[in-house]
């Protein structure tokens, strides 16, 4: 992986340079802000935390060290910042144990389609949207997701297939565990 | 992987529906400038806790002549030599300051505010290297008076350098802003 992708625009950056900032705004708000989104669930919750990420990362800039990509640091930033205003709003990712795992019988596979996909994840209770998006969307694996969450693997890996189950049952044309 | 796992990833792109409010693109950029308007004041304030603490150490440390003075004590022989090369200091840095003035006024002129700010931390800076002077009457040779001198002088050097710097900056993106109005 080329770390080094952005070097001369992060140079820049470092030395204030607008132009610079806004090339790097303009290339990473969309999938930055679809990942606020997601796990936020609110567009304008996913909007502060986009303003303040981007605050933030042209802020400490002089700290991204390229051991990394650029958009896998920035990711992180918006993460951390999703988690810390979930935190703040108190809200129970509840990290339910009770749903059991969905058997093939159960579940009738439809045409996958994204809208439908993006509407069910929106569908999903806090916790289970939260790691099905960090997993499967964000590329994060159980041990880094485990981390953010402060949850042990074993709980990431089992909620994550949960989440998915949840998913396939809102998806389904067979209503499994009753959909809301 | 199972099917939804494997159709999530091949759509990942489409994923992304949304896209954000140019008033974010906009609000980030008033934030950044307003911060940088205000990164002379921190400097500036910065420059004059520097100045202040290394003034101080030179009361409080035993040995220097500010200290003796302020326990009452006496002060020692001058060096014609050491006055000599100290003129030639402050000679060197005041040209240096005077020539950076100079470069910045045009910006200044533009900016009352700036103007304002700067001229008082330099008064000050002017004021602390007075007192320093003072104490170098009585014992020229001194290395730590000297040296806090100095200090002052660069300080007051880095603070002009500095605010050339973000005004420049600030004169580049009010032309950028002009010509996108065109």
């Amino acid at each position: 992986m080329n770390f080094y992708i952005h070097a001369p625009i992060i140079e820049d950056c470092r030395k204030g340079n607008k132009k610079a900032q806004f090339r790097l705004y303009d290339q990473y708000s969309r999938a930055m802000y679809n990942l606020a989104y997601r796990i936020m669930n609110n567009r304008e919750d996913a909007e502060d935390i986009l303003q303040e990420a981007f605050i933030d990362c042209f802020r400490n800039i002089g700290s991204f060290r390229f051991e990394s990509t650029f958009g896998a640091w920035l990711k992180k930033i918006v993460v951390n910042k999703c988690i810390n205003e979930i935190k703040k709003k108190k809200v129970d990712l509840m990290f339910c144990e009770t749903l059991p795992h969905l058997a093939a019988e159960d579940y009738e596979e439809p045409v996958y389609d994204t809208t439908e996909i993006f509407k069910g994840i929106e569908k999903l209770p806090d916790g289970y949207r939260i790691i099905l998006t960090l997993y499967l969307l964000e590329g994060y694996d159980h041990a880094e997701i485990s981390q953010i969450l402060g949850i042990t693997e074993s709980t990431s890996k089992s909620q994550y297939s949960r989440a998915k189950d949840k998913l396939k049952s809102i998806l389904s044309k067979k209503p499994i565990y009753g959909q809301s | 992987m199972d099917n939804l796992e494997e159709y999530i990833m091949k759509h990942r792109e489409e994923m992304d529906r949304y896209k954000p409010s140019p008033s974010i693109r906009k609000r980030i950029g008033r934030i950044l400038k307003s911060r940088k308007n205000s990164a002379y004041r921190w400097i500036s304030v910065a420059a004059m806790i520097a100045v202040i603490l290394g003034s101080a150490v030179l009361f409080l440390k035993p040995g220097t002549q500010l200290f003796r003075k302020s326990i009452g004590g006496n002060g020692s022989n001058t060096s014609h030599q050491a006055g000599l090369q100290l003129k030639e200091t402050e000679i060197y840095y005041n040209s240096l300051a005077n020539s950076l003035y100079i470069e910045a006024s045009p910006m200044l002129a533009k900016n009352p505010e700036i103007k304002k700010e700067l001229t008082m931390d330099l008064s000050q800076i002017d004021s602390i290297c007075g007192e320093i002077k003072k104490d170098l009457r009585d014992n020229v040779a001194n290395r730590e008076v000297v040296e806090a001198l100095i200090q002052n002088y660069r300080i007051k050097i880095k603070i002009l350098e500095d605010m050339i710097n973000v005004l420049r900056e600030n004169e580049g993106n009010t032309e950028k802003r002009k010509s996108h109005e065109l």
